[in-house]
């Protein structure tokens, strides 16, 4: 079997509050400072009225994803709108409308419900409310399969661009959190991390746009290489060729859970003796970004790439909340072919 | 290409399995009942189409919608009678709403509750080999048709030997109460394309399919239940409810492109049917545009299912090939008068028809404007 016809990465962005850059993000050592978030500010004031906190940061990170791939923001001014499609990666986006929808009923029946939640009720708002943004008339698509949703959603992109779905896609990762969220994470933490302290979990989002390496004329930012999934983080490596990529890069998934942890201690072996120069954990300067963590990693990547051009990096995210784990591989593009 | 469809299973309001749900969709019998869980009093509409399997007493239990995943999994590879050890299983799930539920139930309501329970990988794990990740795809109403359409073309890119794509959903009273909300006047049941419809009402239910290249599974000696003939994508990117007629029409065009079929080689429209004001007129015109003078066999499931939401896509698949397989389309209920639009089309009313379907459209069109259409062909 031939190898996937190569797709790059030719935009990335990330809208985490109290985060200026995703470098700041590759060299923090702890926690980000918390911030107030300004959607207006990137998209202007209209329009935004009913959209919840997932879907607003989501729209910033992929208007700032686009002008980073050279492409419009604007929907009138869209030439490719019938070929670019979307996949959103998120398990946590609309939690905090549904407990809260259902407290107004038992409270005080359907009448103390506002008409306005109703789209915000569907788990695919975030997908299709980029969608009518941007004006992205393509295949659209939201994964909500735990940790390695993120990483899943750059493969399911890139099949899409592959099987001749579209011929650009905009993948975005996206977490929040609220109280319905903080106590379901604290839950969640008894059955599976007991030790776990307060589960912190991300308040941001990540995108990035993906085309077939033949479409970037120039503007390729990485290539992404390969991806795999597996039981654990070690199987992971494996299945996406991650040790024969020898990357110099290893972004991992929240090592402050015991399990995860161990998972990535096991997986040292994988490497053969080249282990990559550099490991980051972005949850201890993010916070867990569960199903946005792929994407954001690839962000990372795509960072990581400017400073080191022709290298490769392994993203590994998944091993937590019971979730098997996901590695993607993505290279610098060749000398001349990207920017 | 045409992709084998050799397993397939279903349940809903009106049947267990499979062979249940067509003899009772063929006998014109609906799924609506009065709320069996939800407390009416909070609600304007009272009916639902729910399935009866919670215990006697009253309340709700969590976990519903994985079970029936579970169910109609299994269900549908064994109809397949395929063995998947050492194969590259592809597993994809499309919903609505996920177990949206259960984590209602945790709540409101104190059961046990946790995020991974969210998807159905755990679900999933007791009833395919482990080492074949389970993908949930939450992409509203057409959830189910999209999960088709990316495993037919997971196997085309050569990633996987056999894929199992299965769509489930269980009412959620969040969802149903948004609906109430918003409706003029509470339905009490779902009538598609008549003029005194009154909006849509939700359904539980799940279905599954195997999918497999052609040559494995003349290889192993197993003939498709139908063949898959494509399915096709768009997003209307116009408004997050509300359906856009030109990207349904896109769509629909895109199906019948990657089928390699004309409008007129199409016996059979199972329709995406909710029974909403909107829904229904824009259906109809986007069909009356692709298909002209040609005209198809039409009927809406939804009038005996209610909206089963992400399930709907399959649920109504599994159904188009029954009726390819026993030459038999079950009628649209509740269809009196239909408007002024669905004039010219040929909806199925009154009693099953007998026919020689040879091939089928099934339509699934989204919230947030999400839609997908598969085509499928009876084999042999």
């Amino acid at each position: 079997m031939s190898a996937p016809a190569p797709v790059v990465a030719t935009g990335a962005a990330l809208e985490v509050p109290g985060v200026a850059s995703a470098a700041e993000l590759l060299d923090a050592s702890g926690p980000a400072p918390a911030a107030e978030f300004r959607p207006e500010e990137v998209l202007g004031r209209r329009g935004l009225r009913y959209k919840d906190r997932a879907t607003r940061l989501a729209l910033c990170a992929s208007k700032r994803a686009l002008l980073d791939a050279g492409l419009p923001a604007a929907a009138a001014e869209r030439d490719d709108a019938e070929s670019f499609g979307v996949v959103v990666a998120s398990n946590l986006g609309n939690v905090d409308t549904v407990c809260r929808v259902v407290d107004q009923i038992r409270s005080g029946g359907v009448e103390s419900t506002s008409p306005m939640d109703l789209p915000n009720a569907s788990s695919n708002v975030v997908a299709s409310s980029v969608a009518i943004w941007f004006g992205f008339g393509a295949l659209n698509l939201t994964l909500c399969s735990g940790a390695t949703s993120g990483a899943d959603a750059l493969h399911v992109a890139a099949n899409a661009l592959r099987a001749g779905r579209a011929r650009r896609m905009l993948v975005v990762g996206v977490e929040t959190t609220n109280e319905p969220v903080a106590r379901l994470m604290r839950a969640s933490a008894e059955r599976w991390s007991p030790g776990a302290r307060d589960v912190r979990v991300l308040d941001g989002a990540a995108a990035v746009v993906l085309e077939r390496a033949g479409d970037a004329d120039g503007r390729a930012a990485a290539v992404v290489e390969g991806y795999g999934w597996g039981p654990d983080v070690a199987r992971s490596l494996r299945a996406a060729g991650a040790p024969a990529a020898r990357p110099s890069l290893w972004l991992v998934p929240p090592a402050a859970y015991a399990p995860t942890a161990d998972e990535i201690a096991a997986a040292r072996s994988c490497w053969d003796g080249a282990a990559p120069a550099r490991t980051v954990d972005v949850a201890r300067a993010a916070g867990d970004a569960y199903g946005a963590l792929g994407v954001l990693q690839c962000v990372l990547a795509c960072e990581w790439l400017r400073a080191h051009p022709g290298d490769g990096v392994a993203a590994t995210s998944g091993a937590s909340w019971g979730d098997g784990a996901a590695t993607v591989v993505v290279r610098g593009p060749r000398a001349g072919a990207g920017r | 290409m045409s992709w084998a469809m050799t397993g397939t299973a279903m349940v809903t309001s009106v049947g267990r399995d499979r062979a249940a749900c067509f003899e009772a969709f063929c006998r014109k019998e609906s799924g609506v009942s009065p709320l069996r869980a939800f407390d009416p009093s909070k609600y304007r509409a009272k009916h639902a189409y729910e399935i009866d399997d919670r215990p006697p007493g009253g309340g709700d239990v969590p976990g519903r919608a994985s079970s029936w995943l579970a169910g109609v999994v299994s269900a549908a590879l064994a109809d397949a009678a395929v063995e998947l050890d050492g194969a590259r299983v592809a597993l994809l799930v499309g919903t609505g709403l996920r177990e949206l539920r259960s984590l209602e139930l945790w709540w409101a309501d104190g059961e046990p509750f946790d995020a991974e329970a969210l998807h159905f990988g755990r679900a999933l794990r007791a009833v395919v080999p482990a080492g074949a990740p389970a993908a949930t795809f939450s992409n509203a109403c057409s959830a189910s048709l999209f999960t088709l359409g990316l495993a037919a073309d997971a196997l085309a890119l050569g990633q996987a030997d056999v894929a199992v794509v299965a769509g489930t959903d269980a009412i959620t009273e969040s969802m149903f109460g948004l609906l109430d909300r918003v409706n003029v006047a509470p339905p009490e049941e779902v009538r598609p394309f008549d003029r005194g419809r009154k909006g849509v009402l939700m359904g539980d239910g799940a279905a599954a399919v195997v999918l497999e290249p052609a040559a494995r599974a003349a290889e192993r000696g197993r003939a498709p239940r139908a063949w898959l003939r494509g399915v096709g994508m768009s997003c209307d990117a116009h408004h997050v409810t509300a359906p856009h007629r030109d990207g349904i029409e896109r769509a629909i065009r895109d199906a019948h492109e990657r089928a390699g079929v004309a409008p007129a080689d199409v016996d059979l429209v199972m329709v995406h049917g909710t029974g909403t004001v909107l829904n229904d007129e824009t259906e109809a015109l986007a069909l009356r545009s692709v298909f002209g003078d040609a005209r198809p066999a039409m009927t809406a499931l939804k009038s005996m299912t209610g909206h089963t939401s992400g399930a709907s896509g399959l649920v109504g698949l599994v159904t188009a090939i029954e009726c390819l397989v026993h030459g038999r389309i079950p009628p649209t209920i509740g269809l009196d008068a239909p408007i002024a639009e669905a004039e010219a089309l040929d909806f199925v009313v009154g009693a099953p028809r007998d026919a020689a379907p040879r091939v089928a459209q099934v339509d699934a069109f989204g919230f947030g404007g999400v839609n997908a259409v598969a085509v499928v062909e009876r084999a042999a």
